[in-house]
């Protein structure tokens, strides 16, 4: 290929992209009859892809169910982790996230947060493999040891709050296990419904609670949407009422095994 | 082992997508390496491009590659009111990142050429174009060819950046099937295996280059 036919044939690539991406812009008013929902595979029992490639678990169910009481179709995208999550609501390009979310005062800060699950928790677990060392009774022992912990969640900021503390960030609750089984930190805080899940398979774990103070209490756990969004949070407030009173979250819990 | 079995389809889905995520950016990256590198080289018919692809390689190769999907995945789309699928936007960042490797790699392979080379283009009355197509490019190719695969080989394992923003490619899915089953070493065993086999293919594809260059030499 000559010198020419190269870059003519980078030109039109260019044009092709430049092409494809006009048809896309999307001036369109936004579609009032579409929930766009934002979450992330990889949360089990809250979110994942089964074996056919579909979305399930607890949350899926649940804001399929919020949808089908806003006469909405629902539409899911897949962000990844937290961080796309948050951009994306802050973005408009969802209308709200589910992703097994706990309500605390820090994030009310920023997002509101319906609550759909869960009642307020006044203890975190730290986990910790085969036996909890004599010495620890308390966090306030904690010192000097290796914690697990998921970045920018209600837990890392419980153990910000105690100097002495190693805290080594896992993205994912299964990255903290294997950590405490390979013996690469001490000890993980995960949140309760994830523990009881790790203890009720791994004998192993041993689980120490740790008190919270009442500025760390986590409320449940909520859908996420934009602050600003007044008419849509109170539409997912009746919902999820309604829901809960036809005893639907209820039997979703027991479904998903979570409590 | 069960698990591996009774997730085959979602494994063979995150084959694919890691597959076409990684021969897209691969394809991208390399053609426009080529083409910037063949611009910026020392005898290039444009020298005044030259300062305008440096600045293009200090920027693709100064921002982290996940900095760079996020702002391809977010900020772009937002700032021009577009939307942008996320495996389009996640595989141009991943390409954009890597063309700027390319282009150096390519610089300097054509710089490494011997200047009588060029001199007996010069004198021999060649265009630009014949003189890179016909007499440097085959001889640089032989020396850039090693840095070009491992490149490709870097970009394969970048591919795994696509699940930050929700791509089921090979490492999230193997990601997916751990928070369910809760058994997390035959599964990355499994996804470990999976991305040696595509290295093995790369390097295969790279000794036979080299055997025919060498053929040729």
């Amino acid at each position: 290929m000559t010198m020419k036919k190269m870059i003519i044939a980078v030109i039109l690539l260019v044009g092709v992209i430049g092409g494809y991406v006009m048809v896309q812009r999307s001036r369109a008013p936004k579609d009032e009859t579409m929930l766009v929902v934002g979450t992330a595979a990889g949360y089990a029992p809250w979110v994942s892809i089964n074996e056919r490639g579909e979305y399930e678990g607890f949350d899926i169910d649940v804001i399929n169910a919020v949808a089908q009481k806003l006469n909405k179709k629902l539409v899911l995208k897949d962000l990844g982790s937290m961080t796309p999550l948050f951009l994306a609501l802050q973005q408009g390009s969802i209308d709200v996230f589910i992703w097994g979310m706990e309500i605390t005062q820090d994030r009310l800060k920023n997002v509101a947060m319906v609550r759909y699950q869960g009642d307020t928790i006044s203890a975190y677990p730290v986990l910790f493999w085969n036996a909890i060392p004599e010495t620890i009774t308390s966090i306030d022992d904690m010192k000097g040891l290796t914690v697990c912990v998921e970045p920018a969640s209600s837990q890392e900021a419980v153990l910000n709050k105690y100097d002495g503390i190693t805290k080594k960030y896992t993205e994912r609750v299964d990255d903290a296990l294997m950590n405490l089984e390979y013996g690469k930190a001490d000890a993980a805080c995960v949140e309760p419904a994830i523990a009881k899940k790790f203890m009720a398979i791994y004998p192993e774990i041993k689980m120490l609670e740790v008190p919270l103070a009442e500025e760390d209490m986590v409320y449940g756990v909520g859908i996420c949407v934009k602050k600003d969004n007044q008419v849509l949070i109170e539409e997912i407030q009746n919902a999820v009422k309604n829901l809960r009173d036809e005893g639907v979250i209820q039997a979703l819990e027991t479904k998903w095994n979570i409590s | 082992m069960n698990a591996l079995i009774t997730y085959t389809f979602l494994f063979v889905h995150g084959i694919a997508v890691t597959a076409a995520a990684w021969i897209v950016a691969s394809c991208v990256s390399m053609l426009v390496g080529t083409v910037f590198g063949m611009l910026s080289c020392r005898y290039s018919a444009w020298p005044s491009l030259g300062g305008a692809i440096g600045v293009y390689t200090f920027v693709t190769k100064g921002i982290p590659a996940y900095v760079q999907i996020l702002i391809a995945y977010f900020i772009i789309p937002s700032l021009l009111g577009i939307q942008i699928p996320g495996f389009v936007a996640a595989t141009g960042a991943l390409a954009f990142c890597s063309s700027g490797y390319v282009t150096e790699i390519v610089r300097a392979g054509i710089n490494a050429v011997p200047a009588g080379q060029w001199d007996a283009c010069a004198v021999l009355g060649y265009s630009f174009s014949a003189t890179m197509g016909r007499i440097i490019m085959p001889q640089a190719l032989a020396n850039m060819a090693p840095a070009l695969f491992g490149e490709c080989e870097q970009l394969l394992k970048s591919t795994s950046l696509l699940a930050t923003i929700g791509i089921t490619e090979l490492t999230r899915t193997g990601m997916n099937i751990i928070s369910r089953e809760l058994n997390p070493v035959p599964v990355y065993v499994a996804i470990a295996c999976i991305y040696l086999l595509f290295s093995a293919l790369l390097n295969i594809a790279l000794r036979c280059v080299e055997g025919r260059f060498n053929g040729q030499r």
